[in-house]
Order: structure tokens, then C-alpha cells, then sequence
């Protein structure tokens, strides 16, 4: 057991599902960061969202998510076996996804250079794309 | 274009990415083992550089030794990110350049909701991509109260070495 490798690529049920990405980011930007964190660090997730971009190198890829929050940024990361599959995404395609939620982070100090929200996924997997 | 891109660089005052890399590894005489971020979030400007690290992004080799990392060392659902918040100190006239400067930076890290302040030595570059930024520094668990179980510590080395690799772009 102790050997077994890390699921690189995330799959089963979700253990929360959005029918969108908003209904998340309407949560985590009105809920207390502690609260938001608690109930979905580490957790499956899953929703259906518009790519807005997607980059990727030998490590992996990314895909940002379009939001309905100008100042949140959000981005699905896969493992590089899947490079491929992302990289034939244009933006604007509608996609599910079902991830591994990392969390919420907000500006601390209104002189933060990280001025954005911040809600992060990895190890995606894509359920469909339109 | 490259003169566009250079004038627009000029006067893009904050750089920024949502892709960086931070590394680390722990060597014992019994083990090494490492993980790798790629979502780490960095920005620079005017000498002020900031880091935030989702901490469930670290990958690791094993399945246990990822949960082991994000549930019992990190806490990471109490505390889901590390950062960094600083100033460069050295060069006291640093001007950011096409040439790779080796720089100081002081500030604060916060880890597993702990804050110590610390200098880090690194380097930034300005490139035709974007500006090039790398650290590699030391951080000692127990400052961090990042408990290590009396079975493992033959394991797990208290100093791990930390390697940061990003490439900023203007916004």
C-alpha cells in the first residue's frame, strides 16, 4: 500500500458536484476562506465550465477557466499525459471537469501584488468537452 | 515586434504568473524523496516580489506519502497555501536587466500558518519571454511547526531544500 503511486489523473464520483464553475466561485467569494477550505481542500470535484486558455509544458498543462468574477483567477492543472488532449482546447469550448480542489486564496492587504482571487485545481481529468 | 514587446516591458510595472514552479526535496541517509508544484502563483514589481503556493498541488511519487504531506505535515484543508512577501535588499540599486542579477530578498514567509521573516538569495532576468525568476533556499520544518513523527524522523530530513522556477509576464 505504502507504494502504490499518487492518482495522477483524478476519476470515481465526485464528491461535490457544480452544474458551473460560478455557483463555486459565488460560494468561495461569499463564504469565509476557512469555511470554503474546509469543506473542499482535497476534495473530487466536479463542473462544467468555458476555457478561457490553455498552456502547457513538459510537466503538465493548464487550463484557465472563464468566470463570472472579473478579478478570480482559476486554473485546472493535468499531468503531462494528457498534454495532448488539452492543448486541442479553444478557448471559449464548454468543458466538465472533474478535479482535485486546492482551494481559495484571496489578496490579504489591499498593496498585494497578488491582487487577484485565486481558486486552483489539479490533477483534472476531462469528463467532456462541447 | 521585439522592440514593441521591450517598450511595452518597460512600462508593464507588475509581472505575474499563475504557472510557477516551486520544487523540494528531503535527503536522509535512509531516504530522498521529492514533489513538485506547478501552480504556484508569483508577481514582481518595482523590487517587491510575492509567492503564493497552493499546497495540495505538490505531487508526489507515492499515494501515501501525498496524503501523509497534505492531511497530517501541512494540514492542508486548515492551511491550504504557503507564501512569501518581500523587498529586494541587494543590490540596494537593483534595476532589473537582460542580464541575470543575483539578488537578496527579505520578507515573510508563511507556512502551515506560521509567519518568519528570512532572506533568500535568487536571481531575476529580463528575457524576450517574460522575466525570469529563480530561487533556492532552505526551510527548516520545526521552524514552521511542521511536526515529523519520532518514527520518521530517520526519514524525513528537517532541512528541505527548496528550488523555485518561474517565468513572470507583464500585466
Amino acid at each position: 500500500m505504502y507504494q502504490n503511486p499518487t492518482e495522477l489523473v483524478t476519476s470515481g464520483e465526485p464528491d461535490i458536484k457544480y452544474n458551473t464553475i460560478n455557483e463555486l466561485v459565488d460560494k468561495g467569494n461569499s463564504e469565509i476562506d476557512s469555511v470554503f477550505n474546509a469543506n473542499h481542500v482535497g476534495k473530487k470535484i466536479q463542473f462544467h465550465a468555458m476555457v478561457e486558455s490553455t498552456t502547457s509544458n513538459e510537466s503538465g498543462s493548464t487550463i484557465f477557466v472563464k468566470s463570472n468574477s472579473e478579478n478570480t483567477i482559476i486554473t485546472a492543472a493535468f499531468d503531462a499525459s494528457l498534454n495532448k488532449e488539452v492543448l486541442e482546447i479553444k478557448p471559449s469550448t464548454e468543458i466538465d471537469l472533474l478535479c482535485i480542489c486546492n482551494g481559495i486564496a484571496k489578496p490579504e492587504d489591499p498593496d498585494d501584488l497578488l491582487s487577484e482571487t485565486s481558486i486552483t485545481f489539479n490533477r483534472c481529468s476531462l469528463i467532456n468537452k462541447n | 515586434m521585439a522592440l514593441i514587446f521591450a517598450i511595452g516591458q518597460s512600462f508593464a510595472q507588475v509581472f505575474k504568473t499563475s504557472t510557477g514552479e516551486v520544487s523540494f526535496i528531503s535527503k536522509t541517509d535512509f531516504e530522498s524523496f521529492e514533489a513538485v508544484n506547478n501552480q504556484v502563483s508569483a508577481a514582481y514589481s518595482k523590487g517587491k516580489l510575492q509567492f503564493r503556493v497552493p499546497i495540495n498541488s505538490f505531487i508526489f511519487e507515492k499515494k501515501l506519502m501525498q496524503t501523509h504531506f497534505q492531511e497530517n505535515y501541512m494540514e492542508s484543508a486548515k492551511f491550504p497555501n504557503a507564501s512569501f512577501k518581500g523587498s529586494i535588499i541587494s543590490p540596494e540599486d537593483f534595476k532589473i536587466s537582460s542580464k541575470e542579477q543575483q539578488v537578496t530578498v527579505k520578507g515573510t514567509f508563511n507556512i502551515h500558518g506560521v509567519e518568519k521573516e528570512a532572506e533568500v538569495v535568487g536571481s531575476l532576468q529580463n528575457t524576450p519571454d517574460g522575466v525570469k525568476l529563480n530561487a533556492s533556499f532552505i526551510i527548516l520544518l520545526s521552524d514552521y511547526q511542521i511536526g515529523v513523527p519520532s518514527n520518521l524522523t530517520a526519514k524525513i530530513s528537517q532541512n528541505i531544500d527548496i528550488k523555485v522556477d518561474a517565468l513572470l509576464l507583464p500585466k
